[in-house]
C-alpha cells in the first residue's frame, strides 16, 4: 500500500514538473556555447538596442546592412525582431552601393583590410555605426570592434568615430566594454 | 523498502529529466534556429558565451566518436617511408604486408590479403576500391608526398558516411589545398633499394583568388628476391604528374585536380603451385597506366551550412599478365548538403551515384565471362549528430542505403554515442552495420589457383594433372558485418595523450568454398578439372584492442606508440580450410600482435633524428616468424630551405618475410634492407 502511494506521488510530481516545464526556454537554457557567428549576431542586435541615431535619419525600420560574402546567413535570425520598437530589416550590400538607409553596417573580417577601408570612406560621417571583427579596425577609423579572445568574444569602442557620426552608445554599453578610446 | 524508494524516487528523476530535455527540445524546434536563444542575452551574458569556431571544429577529429588515427604531413616527413602504403603502418590496427616490390596487402582488423576487400580507401574524396576483383592495388595510390596534408586511418565501420566496403576500415589521403602549396619544391635522391627518386612541384597564382599547383615524380625501385635468394623480377620503375587548381569567390570554393601515371612493374608465379603443361607462363613484366580528374564545388553558408558537389572520372589500363590484363573507367558524382536543424540538430545528407565500366581480357590464369560489363551504384545516405547535452552528449545516427547491380538493395545503419564529461575525458560506443558488397570477379570470373601432379598429401601421380578452378557465382551476395566498438581518449595535458579502443565484429555470409565433380579435359593438355565455387556460407567473429599514445617529455622530443590486438574465428569448409587463406584460415594469416614506436628528437633547428621502431608476432600460415626491425632518419638543414637526408629502412636484419600472396600465386619474396640519400630545396 505504502509502495503504492509511493509510485503514484512519484508520477504526480512527474506530471507536475512535465506541465511546469512546457513554457519556452528560458535564456538559463540557452548553449553555453554557440558559433562566433551565430554570437556575433546576437551582438550585432543588442548594439541595435543600445545605440541612439539622430530622429531625422530614422525611418519606420532599423535596417542593419553587411556585405554580401560571407553569406553570415545566422543574420536572418533578427531580421523582423523588434528593437527600439522597430522591426529590424537586413540588408545585404556591395561595396559601391548606398549606405544612405543603413543604421548599422557589419564588415566581416573575410572583407579584407583593403576592401574595408574602402567601405569606410563610403559611409565617412554619416549616422551609420560600423562595426567589424577584423584586428585593428579601430586604427583604420572604425567605430566598434568584436574580437574573439580564443574564448569568449568582447568588444571595444572608438568614441571619436561615433560622436564625428552624430551617435550616441548607450552608458550601460560603453560600461562594458574592453577598451573605450576617445571617453 | 529504502532501497526501493530511493529507486522509484530515482526513476521519477530520470523520468523528469527526459521531459525537461524533451520540451526544451520542443520550445527550440518552434523557433527554428539557434539564435533566438541567444537574441534573448544580454550583452553581459553573451560575453560569457564560449565560441566554438570552425578550426576547433575540425580538430574535433580526433574527438570523434569512431577510431580514427591522423597520420599528418610532419609525420610522414619525419618517418622517411617513400609510399602511401608504407606511411600506414604508423597507425594502429592496420595490417600493412608487403608482398613484393610493387605489391602489398593491406587491411584493418583481419581478413588481411592482396585483395582484402573489407577496406574503403578514398584519395581527396575518390574512392580507389577496385569493385573488379575487390581490394585497393595500392601501387596506383601515389602522389608527390610532401603534398598530403594527412592521412585518417578511421578503423571500423563507418559505411554509413563512406558507403559500401567500409566495413573493417576507411582510409581518407588528403592532399594540401593549393594555397599552402606555393613556390617551387625539387627533391631526389637514391639507395640500394630505392634506386633513385626525383620529384618536382611548383604552386603559383593565376589571380589572388585562384593558386594553382603543378607536380611531377619519378622513381626506380629494385626488385625483391625470392626466398632462395634469386630476383622475382618485380622492380617498379613510376612516372605520374598532376595539377590542382583552387578558386575562391564569395562563399564559393571551387577545385580541379587530376593525374596521369604510368607504372611498368613485374612477377613470377610460384611454379610449385601452377605448373606446366596447364599454365605455361613463369615471369613476366607489364604496365599500368591511368589517370583520373575531379572537380569539386564548395558553397558555404555558414559554419554549419554547405553544399558539396563532386564529380570524377577515373581510368585505369592494367596488363599484368600473371595477374590479369583489364581496363576500367569510372564515372562518379557526389552531392552532400550539411545544416543545423533547431538547436541540437547537425544533418548531413547525400546522394551519390556511380558508373563502373570494364573489359577483362582472357589470360592464361583468369577469364571472366562477359569480358565486358557496365555496373551501377546509386545511394542516399543521412547522418544527424544530436547534441543531446551540449558539450556533453552527444548522439550520431546514420544510415546508408544503396542499390548495387550484385546483391541489390542494402541497408547500413550506425549508431553513436560519444560522451565528454570533461576537457580531458572522452568515453565513446558504437554498433553499427555493414556490408562488403560482391565484386565482379565474384560473379563472374574463372581463375586457375593451382595445378596438382599427385593427390594432395602423397606422393602416388595422378594420371593426369589437376587443374583447381575457381568460379564465381551469380547467386553470391554481401556478407555482413555487425560491430560493436567502444572507445576511450584521456589528454593528461597538452604533452600527452591515450587513446584506447576495444571491438568485438561479428560476420555472416561470408565467402566459403565448395567443391564440385571432376570433370577429365580432354582438349590438349589432357586433365582433370576440380571445380570449386564460392557461396555465403561461412561466418566468423573478431575482437581486439587498440592502443596508441602521444607524449613529448621534452619541447624537443616527441614519443609515439601503439600497440594493436586481434584474435579472429571463421567457421567454413573444413575442406578448404587450409587453402582459403582469405576466410578459412583468415585467423592464422594476421599478426596478432603489433607494436610501432617512434620517436621524434630535434637535437637543433637544423638536426633531427627520427626513429621508428616496429614489431609484427608471426603468421603461422605461411610459416612467417615474427620480426622486429628499425627504419631511421637523419635531416640535416645547412640552410633555411634545404634539407639534406639519410635513410636507414627495416635495418635490424639483412632480409625479413612479410606475407605471401593469395589467389594469385606469385613467388613469395623477403623485404631487404634499405638505405637512401637524398635532398631536398623548396624556394
Amino acid at each position: 500500500m505504502k509502495r503504492i502511494k509511493i509510485v503514484l506521488r512519484a508520477l504526480l510530481f512527474y506530471l507536475l514538473v512535465s506541465i511546469t516545464s512546457f513554457g519556452p526556454t528560458t535564456p538559463a537554457m540557452a548553449a553555453s556555447a554557440a558559433s562566433e557567428q551565430t554570437l556575433i549576431a546576437a551582438f550585432l542586435f543588442n548594439f541595435l538596442k543600445f545605440t541612439e541615431w539622430p530622429e531625422n535619419s530614422l525611418g519606420a525600420e532599423l535596417t542593419l546592412c553587411t556585405s554580401k560574402h560571407p553569406a553570415f546567413e545566422e543574420l536572418n535570425a533578427i531580421g523582423g525582431r523588434p528593437a527600439q520598437g522597430k522591426p529590424v530589416k537586413i540588408k545585404r550590400l556591395q561595396l559601391g552601393d548606398s549606405t544612405q538607409d543603413c543604421q548599422l553596417l557589419y564588415l566581416p573580417q573575410e572583407e579584407g583590410a583593403e576592401r574595408i577601408r574602402d567601405w569606410l570612406k563610403t559611409v565617412n560621417t554619416k549616422p551609420v555605426l560600423v562595426v567589424s571583427n577584423i584586428n585593428g579596425f579601430l586604427d583604420m577609423g572604425g567605430m566598434l570592434v568584436l574580437n574573439n579572445d580564443g574564448k569568449n568574444l568582447h568588444f571595444s569602442v572608438n568614441l571619436d568615430m561615433v560622436r564625428q557620426s552624430s551617435l550616441k552608445l548607450s552608458a550601460q554599453l560603453l560600461q562594458i566594454a574592453r577598451e573605450v578610446r576617445g571617453r | 523498502m529504502t532501497l526501493s524508494n530511493d529507486l522509484i524516487l530515482k526513476f521519477g528523476y530520470v523520468l523528469m529529466m527526459i521531459t525537461v530535455y524533451c520540451h526544451a527540445n520542443i520550445a527550440i524546434a518552434a523557433d527554428m534556429r539557434a539564435t533566438p536563444a541567444l537574441l534573448d542575452l544580454s550583452i553581459e551574458e553573451l560575453m560569457k558565451v564560449e565560441v566554438i569556431t570552425a578550426s576547433r571544429r575540425s580538430q574535433k577529429l580526433s574527438e570523434t566518436p569512431f577510431a580514427v588515427f591522423v597520420i599528418t604531413q610532419d609525420d610522414i616527413k619525419r618517418s622517411g617511408v617513400t609510399s602511401i602504403p608504407e606511411a600506414l603502418r604508423m597507425a594502429p590496427g592496420v595490417e600493412v604486408t608487403r608482398i613484393g616490390t610493387d605489391k602489398w596487402a593491406i587491411n584493418i582488423r583481419g581478413f588481411n590479403g592482396r585483395f582484402a576487400n573489407k577496406l574503403q580507401v578514398l584519395m581527396d574524396g575518390r574512392s580507389v576500391y577496385n569493385p573488379l576483383f575487390a581490394g585497393v592495388q595500392w601501387e596506383q595510390q601515389d602522389t608527390l608526398l610532401e603534398d598530403i596534408d594527412r592521412i585518417e586511418v578511421i578503423r571500423g565501420p563507418s559505411a554509413a558516411l563512406w558507403g559500401a566496403n567500409a566495413v573493417n576500415g576507411v582510409i581518407n589521403i588528403i592532399t594540401k589545398k593549393a594555397a599552402d602549396t606555393q613556390g617551387t619544391l625539387l627533391t631526389a635522391g637514391g639507395g640500394s633499394f630505392e634506386h633513385a627518386f626525383a620529384g618536382a612541384r611548383y604552386g603559383g597564382k593565376f589571380s589572388e583568388n585562384t593558386p594553382f599547383r603543378i607536380y611531377a615524380k619519378g622513381f626506380s625501385r629494385a626488385n625483391m628476391s625470392s626466398l632462395s635468394g634469386h630476383s622475382v623480377d618485380d622492380a617498379w620503375h613510376s612516372a605520374r604528374g598532376g595539377f590542382r587548381v583552387d578558386h575562391q569567390r564569395g562563399n564559393d570554393q571551387f577545385t580541379a585536380q587530376g593525374d596521369l601515371f604510368y607504372n611498368s612493374i613485374g612477377d613470377t608465379l610460384d611454379k610449385t603451385q601452377l605448373s606446366a603443361p596447364l599454365i605455361q607462363m613463369e615471369a613476366t613484366r607489364g604496365h599500368i597506366e591511368g589517370g583520373n580528374i575531379r572537380m569539386r564545388w564548395d558553397r558555404t553558408f555558414s559554419d554549419q551550412s554547405s553544399i558539396m558537389l563532386q564529380t570524377y572520372y577515373d581510368r585505369v589500363d592494367y596488363r599484368q599478365l600473371t595477374a590479369a590484363q583489364f581496363r576500367a573507367e569510372s564515372f562518379d558524382i557526389d552531392f552532400q548538403h550539411r545544416f543545423p536543424l533547431f538547436d541540437r540538430h547537425d544533418i548531413t545528407w547525400g546522394t551519390n551515384y556511380r558508373l563502373y565500366h570494364n573489359k577483362v581480357f582472357d589470360s592464361e590464369l583468369i577469364s571472366l565471362n562477359p569480358r565486358q560489363q557496365t555496373n551501377h551504384l546509386i545511394s542516399g545516405y543521412a547522418r544527424d549528430e544530436i547534441a543531446l547535452l551540449p558539450d556533453r552528449l552527444k548522439l550520431t545516427l546514420g544510415v546508408r542505403v544503396d542499390h548495387n547491380d550484385f546483391s541489390g538493395l542494402e541497408v547500413q545503419p550506425n549508431s553513436r554515442l560519444m560522451w565528454t564529461p570533461d576537457q580531458k575525458h572522452s568515453v565513446w560506443a558504437a554498433i553499427s552495420r555493414a556490408v562488403r558488397t560482391p565484386s565482379r570477379a565474384e560473379n563472374d570470373v574463372l581463375l586457375n589457383t593451382r595445378t596438382l601432379n599427385s593427390l594432395p598429401g602423397t606422393t602416388a601421380l595422378l594420371p593426369f594433372p589437376l587443374l583447381v578452378q575457381l568460379a564465381g557465382n551469380n547467386h553470391f551476395t554481401s556478407e555482413k558485418l555487425l560491430a560493436y566498438e567502444l572507445g576511450y581518449r584521456y589528454q593528461w595535458s597538452q604533452q600527452a595523450s591515450i587513446d584506447l579502443t576495444g571491438f568485438f565484429n561479428d560476420y555472416s555470409q561470408l565467402r566459403d568454398l565448395s567443391a564440385h565433380a571432376l570433370t577429365l579435359q580432354t582438349t590438349f593438355p589432357v586433365h582433370l578439372t576440380l571445380p570449386v565455387q564460392i557461396n555465403n556460407q561461412a561466418s566468423g567473429y573478431t575482437y581486439g584492442v587498440e592502443v596508441s599514445a602521444d607524449w613529448r617529455p621534452l619541447e624537443k622530443w616527441r614519443l609515439q606508440g601503439n600497440y594493436s590486438f586481434i584474435q579472429i574465428h571463421t567457421d567454413s569448409n573444413p575442406f578448404f580450410k587450409l587453402s582459403d587463406a582469405s576466410v578459412g584460415s583468415a585467423g592464422k594469416v594476421t599478426p596478432q600482435h603489433q607494436v610501432s614506436v617512434r620517436s621524434h628528437y630535434d637535437f637543433s633547428e637544423r638536426l633531427q633524428l627520427n626513429l621508428w621502431l616496429r614489431y609484427v608476432s608471426d603468421i603461422s600460415l605461411y610459416d612467417i616468424q615474427d620480426y622486429v626491425t628499425m627504419d631511421g632518419k637523419l635531416t640535416y638543414k645547412p640552410f633555411k630551405n634545404v634539407e639534406l637526408f639519410v635513410v636507414g629502412q627495416n635495418l635490424f636484419s639483412q632480409n625479413h618475410r612479410e606475407f605471401v600472396s593469395d589467389f594469385i600465386p606469385s613467388m613469395a619474396t623477403q623485404v631487404p634492407r634499405g638505405v637512401y640519400a637524398g635532398a631536398q630545396w623548396r624556394f
